[in-house]
């Protein structure tokens, strides 16, 4: 299946990141792990910012799922969160863009104090919904490479991105930002050895 | 199987029994990780949706389980047809892979304690939350069955509201919930099987032609391995790896061609010749799919096998093209020898080599163009690509002349 899940915009401080602008598509979730889906995603997406470099691309994949990360030079973050079969270079194209829009509306200077509430950019959960399908949003880009794909570095598994000596299990454990039923969740789901019993 | 019993079951049961009847527009069921009970109602029901806390699935289907055998194996016992209707509804929600439990229930039906619009609805509950689970498909193939015999010459063939259209729905969810889901695409064969044999007029092949082709764009890989699937549809395709989808549209495409042909008579030449190009049509819709499926998506093989198929398919069709056109001049010769016919006859076939040649060339050029591509942004593709173009060599796809 082609599908795009989340697409947030973050700014990497030194020490966490914090999300600016984000849309989720959530619909093809059972309606009881919504919620749970929606806090990952958030926590992942996270995670995956705070360990990035700036001026870095990754696509990192977890089970069924792939992350798409940029950050800036400027400490500007984007994730994308889409299906493994995703075009990789669509991915990016969509994030570069999406950033270059967020980042001519809202200054570099107000990306500190900017909370996500208070962020107007209705546009990004545009871009959500016209990029599921790659074919249609990718029409001029198609043929032309203009982004290097090369570039972009490739990931196995999350716990490659993690820094040494961290885990995912102790991450999502200590994690504030997850509900104890979203934890249960994330239980089950490696229990049965798989993203599988979250997925769809 | 653990001896106690599991007090709260009958509670949870017919508390599960009651949203499912009192709410006909229930879409899911599934169950919800908790660990504990912490003292609450483990069933949960909002917008339409049934949830099932983890906790209580397995005392709660040991529970019906015993129960359903214990009845099922004594065969003096009686129980009320609504008690067992709800044992079966929670164990088959719990655990669908049970025939024993589904032939219970066709029991129930033939027998007129259950209503066959109530079993399809319960039956598309269990396939939300096991998208693949074979006994509830043939459950609704026996569902149906049952209701197009028994209204024998009720049902209305034109309606556009027709139960066939209801089963495609599901049948695309399922595919939609589960990759490579065999199942699913059998179902629907099956329905566009009986489509034909009960004359419906709906759904109609072109709607199912475009959905399914909307679902390929949407589903890049999904693909099968099955012998007995492939050798049943394309005994002659060689490739361990198909495309569910898109070998479900091409068969139907397949078939209808050659019904086609057979159907019209050899004095309806233009007739033929629309036809020809109808038929066509549906094979450059595919072809320029698969062209940008290509260029968007990196490195499936899915895509490329079936590009050899569409090859494969070109061939033929010209070849059957081909050999109809000789034998329509050799008829011309003996039934009419007139100069005038036989211009109109040497036009026609000129027509059609001259398309065929054209749509060799555009195919050579555009698959040139792609390979291209392929084999510069990948190494693994660079393979698959190379295969592709052996295999184009084996079966003799050259440009004539």
């Amino acid at each position: 299946m082609v599908k795009l899940y989340a697409l947030s915009i973050l700014y990497k401080n030194p020490m966490s990141a914090t999300t600016l602008k984000a849309a989720y598509d959530v619909e093809s979730f059972s309606f009881f792990q919504r919620g749970s889906v929606k806090e990952f995603m958030i926590f992942i997406s996270k995670t995956i910012v705070e360990r990035t470099q700036s001026c870095f691309r990754q696509s990192v994949k977890e089970g069924d799922y792939m992350c798409h990360v940029f950050v800036r030079a400027d400490n500007l973050a984007a994730v994308l969160i889409s299906d493994h079969e995703y075009p990789r270079r669509v991915a990016h194209t969509l994030i570069t863009k999406v950033m270059d829009e967020f980042a001519a509306k809202y200054p570099q200077s107000t990306w500190e104090t900017l909370s996500e509430t208070m962020t107007d950019f209705a546009q990004i959960n545009v871009y959500l919904a016209k990029y599921q399908n790659p074919n249609e949003a990718d029409a001029l880009t198609k043929m032309q490479n203009d982004l290097d794909e090369t570039k972009i570095i490739l990931h196995n598994t999350l716990e490659a991105v993690l820094k040494r000596g961290e885990n995912l299990d102790e991450l999502v454990s200590k994690s504030q930002g997850l509900s104890a039923q979203s934890k249960a969740f994330y239980k089950t789901a490696r229990k049965t050895n798989s993203c599988c019993s979250l997925a769809p | 199987m653990q001896d106690d019993i599991f007090p709260a079951a009958e509670k949870i049961l017919s508390d599960i029994e009651n949203v499912v009847k009192k709410n006909p527009s229930l879409k899911s069921f599934e169950i919800i990780p908790a660990e504990d009970n912490e003292n609450k109602s483990p069933v949960f029901h909002q917008e339409d949706c049934l949830g099932l806390a983890s906790w209580c699935v397995q005392p709660l289907y040991c529970y019906a389980y015993r129960r359903l055998f214990e009845l099922r194996q004594n065969k003096h016992r009686r129980e009320e047809p609504s008690t067992i209707a709800r044992w079966l509804l929670g164990a088959l929600l719990l655990n669908p892979d049970v025939t024993t439990f589904w032939n219970m229930r066709r029991e129930l039906v033939r027998s007129h304690k259950l209503e066959a619009s109530e079993e399809f609805f319960f039956s598309r509950l269990v396939l939300y939350h096991k998208p693949k689970c074979f006994e509830a498909f043939a459950y609704r193939r026996w569902l149906l069955s049952y209701i197009l015999n028994s209204k024998d010459g009720h049902y209305d063939p034109e309606s556009v509201e027709s139960p066939l259209c209801r089963e495609l729905d599901i049948a695309t969810t399922c595919a939609d919930r589960y990759a490579s889901n065999y199942h699913a695409w059998s179902h629907r064969r099956h329905v566009i099987t009986l489509r034909e044999s009960r004359g419906f007029a709906y759904p109609t092949l072109e709607t199912e032609w475009k959905n399914s082709l909307a679902w390929c764009q949407r589903h890049v890989s999904d693909y099968n391995v099955g012998e007995q699937w492939k050798e049943e549809l394309f005994a002659y395709i060689k490739s361990n790896i198909s495309d569910t989808g898109d070998m479900h549209q091409l068969q139907r495409l397949y078939d209808w061609m050659n019904a086609e042909f057979r159907a019209i008579t050899s004095s309806r030449r233009r007739q033929r010749q629309t036809t020809y190009f109808r038929a066509l049509s549906y094979w450059l819709e595919e072809w320029r799919a698969n062209d940008s499926a290509i260029c968007t998506y990196n490195d499936h093989e899915a895509l490329w096998c079936h590009r050899r198929f569409l090859a494969y398919l070109l061939l033929r069709f010209m070849a059957s093209n081909h050999s109809y056109h000789e034998d329509e001049r050799a008829d011309g010769r003996s039934v009419d020898e007139s100069a005038e016919r036989k211009n109109v006859q040497k036009s026609l076939t000129n027509d059609v080599t001259v398309c065929h040649d054209f749509l060799v060339q555009a195919f050579h050029a555009r698959t040139n163009k792609i390979a291209d591509l392929a084999t510069k942004r990948d190494q693994h593709e660079k393979m698959l690509v190379e295969r592709f173009f052996k295999f184009l060599q084996s079966i003799g796809f050259e440009i004539r002349s």
